[in-house]
């Protein structure tokens, strides 16, 4: 037995055999060329193969929830195409006519070398960025096949270093923990591995040199311990304690299947939001209570051509199969705009795309080409079935009059074609529009529910971009001005009988969720892997308590107060 | 020709997410920028590489010097900007 100590990256305990890995790297050949304008050519050729494989490790990442983690691969995108590493390529091309490889790698090098001069970790790490996208151009340009890995069963991963890439590639259910001998904290291995919930050790000296493969290994990603080759008195321990971690997740999962009540009573519908049918799966596994928000975008986005009445409507039915009728399966209606055109319909550019022709306003504006088909899909999916239905960006009252007409229009013309209609129909709006949220009590009456979306909601209350960096202290859902609207929604709502719920980000974060169930709110919609946790916060809450903290809320001067208000229940 | 003159007072100093949201802000304009650090080195601002091999941390003073047509709009929005960020960290 010999024991390493390095650095804990990510939690947990991992006990397998070890997978050496080696990152692959390129076979480098040095020559001299003719032509410096083809030569050239050839890399720009291989930048936009890695760029669009870049683009999809992030597309990848971003459809297992991870989206901070899919940053890293735009920011690798950033490096593929900076201005200065392409300048000095090309210049070497041109003077010294040599292979593209070569004078990559000695540009590169150049900034590699300067940000390791800084000594400074979080610069270092990005001097492997640089690194791994080189590799990965060169790769490219030589034409290996790109290896990502020959994982094959559950093992320790081991390795001297780990690309970002390389860890992101592995395929999921085989690695048990990653243990490398150098990283940093900030390397996005460690990002990515504790955003996987992968058991990580970082720095442990000589592990990959030291360590063979199959070895039976033991790592403690909370001590940041390495055990090779252990005694069976350790191996005995750590398997209890092993043990007892993964009993501990399977009670809050097996409790997540429990009605979720406060302690007082009161039912809180806690239910996810999705992406694609994959998700749905995911959903279903963690005992979602039904899905408040069923985005259809990945339907129509990157796709030449709109997909017709029957692949749409095949696809809602595998959607509505995989969740069941149990609960509410909302589908929102496609919510796209000027700033993620369609391919298939020409948008002319705006000035504001978000307070442009979006959501439902696109919809009813190509109601023949673009509202028609899904309605009628979802229709003839939910045809003697539950069907709940949901109309984002609305604004007015007769957009919700128009979009409903066309509606029933479109279930009369089913009906004749011999789809009888849903057994149990819903047709709702989501309140993003500071003005509609105003008007709720006026728009109640029009539809069966208010789905609150409150990323959008925030953005136009406060009139600060979401995505401006600068502008994220106005961004908050708890700010109180956004948290008067959400109230205003939630009392029109039950004034008329009608329930509301939310889909937005604020949804799943353990601060808001008593505040929001204090208002009034019926049901939270969130990402999946929020699920038990929200479930757990709901139980530990009487509602009593909840319409206090909520009432406090609202009388509060900024969301900061809030926040420093809910530290106290938050661990 | 324009110059501006800012101290960096975010914690985080001109990298990670600031940097690139820099020199993304900085590539929508046609003027050539750069950055100067003060008791430091120049870099092209349209440049992740070059603009992290400057070291920008908390602290750093930097010149921001634009040249071409739109260069008052391109310095005007970097030195916004730049406050923006020191302003979003206190």
């Amino acid at each position: 037995m010999k024991i390493y100590t390095g650095k804990p990256a990510s939690p947990g305990i991992a006990i397998g055999p070890v997978f050496l890995f080696k990152s692959q790297i390129a076979t480098l050949k040095t020559y001299t060329i003719e032509d410096p304008a083809a030569e050239y050519q050839r890399l720009e050729g291989a930048l936009e193969k890695v760029k669009v494989d870049l683009g999809k490790l992030a597309k990848k990442l971003d459809s297992e929830g991870l989206s901070a983690e899919a940053e890293i691969f735009h920011a690798h995108i950033a490096i593929a195409e900076d201005p200065e590493l392409l300048e000095a390529t090309k210049a070497l091309i041109e003077e010294k006519k040599v292979n593209a490889e070569t004078a990559l790698t000695e540009a590169s090098s150049t900034f590699i070398e300067m940000l390791k001069a800084l000594e400074d970790e979080y610069l270092a790490a990005r001097a492997a960025d640089i690194a791994d996208v080189v590799r990965k151009i060169n790769i490219e340009l030589c034409g290996d096949e790109y290896a990502s890995s020959s994982l094959t069963k559950p093992s320790i991963v081991v390795a001297e270093d780990l690309m970002p890439s390389d860890t992101a590639a592995f395929p999921r259910e085989f690695v048990l923990g990653l243990c490398i001998e150098f990283g940093s904290i900030t390397s996005h291995a460690a990002i990515l591995a504790k955003a996987m919930g992968i058991p990580a050790v970082i720095q442990a000296p000589m592990v990959a040199h030291k360590i063979e493969n199959g070895t039976m290994l033991i790592i403690d990603g909370k001590k940041g311990e390495v055990i090779a080759d252990p005694t069976s008195e350790y191996l005995t321990s750590y398997r209890a304690e092993f043990d007892k971690r993964k009993q501990l997740e399977e009670v809050l999962l097996t409790r997540s299947a429990l009605p979720v009540r406060t302690k007082d009573g009161h039912t809180v519908q806690i239910a996810a939001n999705l992406g694609n049918a994959t998700d749905a799966r995911k959903a279903a596994a963690m005992h979602a209570q039904g899905v408040g928000l069923m985005r259809t975008e990945f339907l129509f986005l990157d796709k030449p051509d709109l997909p017709d009445e029957t692949q749409q409507a095949a696809t809602y039915a595998e959607i509505m199969d995989i969740m069941g009728q149990e609960y509410p399966l909302v589908f929102r209606t496609l919510d796209v705009g000027g700033d993620k055109p369609l391919q298939a319909v020409a948008q002319p550019a705006e000035m504001n795309p978000f307070l442009g022709v979006r959501g439902l306003r696109l919809c009813l504006l190509h109601d023949e080409v673009l509202f028609k088909p899904q309605i009628k899909a979802l229709l003839k999916a939910g045809s003697a079935r539950n069907l709940f239905v949901m109309f984002p960006m609305v604004t007015s009252i007769v957009e919700v009059r128009a979009a409903k007409k066309l509606f029933r229009q479109y279930m009369d013309e089913l009906t004749l074609e011999g789809f009888p209609p849903p057994a149990h129909l819903e047709v709702g709006i989501m309140i993003e529009v500071p003005g509609a949220a105003v008007m709720a009590d006026k728009l109640a009456p029009e539809v069966d529910f208010f789905s609150i979306g409150t990323n959008d909601l925030t953005q136009y209350t406060q009139a600060a971009d979401r995505n401006q960096t600068s502008l994220s202290y106005l961004s908050d859902g708890l700010e109180p001005a956004v948290l008067r609207l959400i109230s205003k929604v939630a009392e029109a709502a039950n004034a008329h009988g009608k329930w509301a719920g939310i889909c937005g980000e604020l949804g799943g974060d353990p601060m808001a969720i008593p505040i929001l169930i204090g208002l009034g709110l019926h049901e939270l919609s969130m990402n999946p892997n929020a699920i038990p946790d929200a479930k757990e916060i709901v139980r530990n809450w009487t509602m009593e308590k909840a319409r206090e903290v909520a009432l406090n809320a609202l009388d509060m001067e900024s969301a900061e107060q809030v926040r420093d208000m809910m530290k106290a229940y938050v661990d | 020709m324009e110059k501006k003159t800012v101290t960096i007072t975010n914690k985080e100093g001109l990298h990670a997410r600031p940097a690139s949201v820099f020199v993304k802000e900085a590539g929508k304009f046609k003027s050539k920028i750069t950055l100067l650090k003060h008791g430091g080195k120049e870099g092209n601002a349209k440049s992740i590489l070059s603009l992290l091999s400057l070291g920008i941390d908390s602290g750093s003073t930097v010149d921001i010097s634009t040249d071409g047509e739109d260069e008052v709009l391109a310095a005007e929005a970097l030195f916004n900007l730049i406050e923006g960020f020191n302003k979003d960290s206190k």
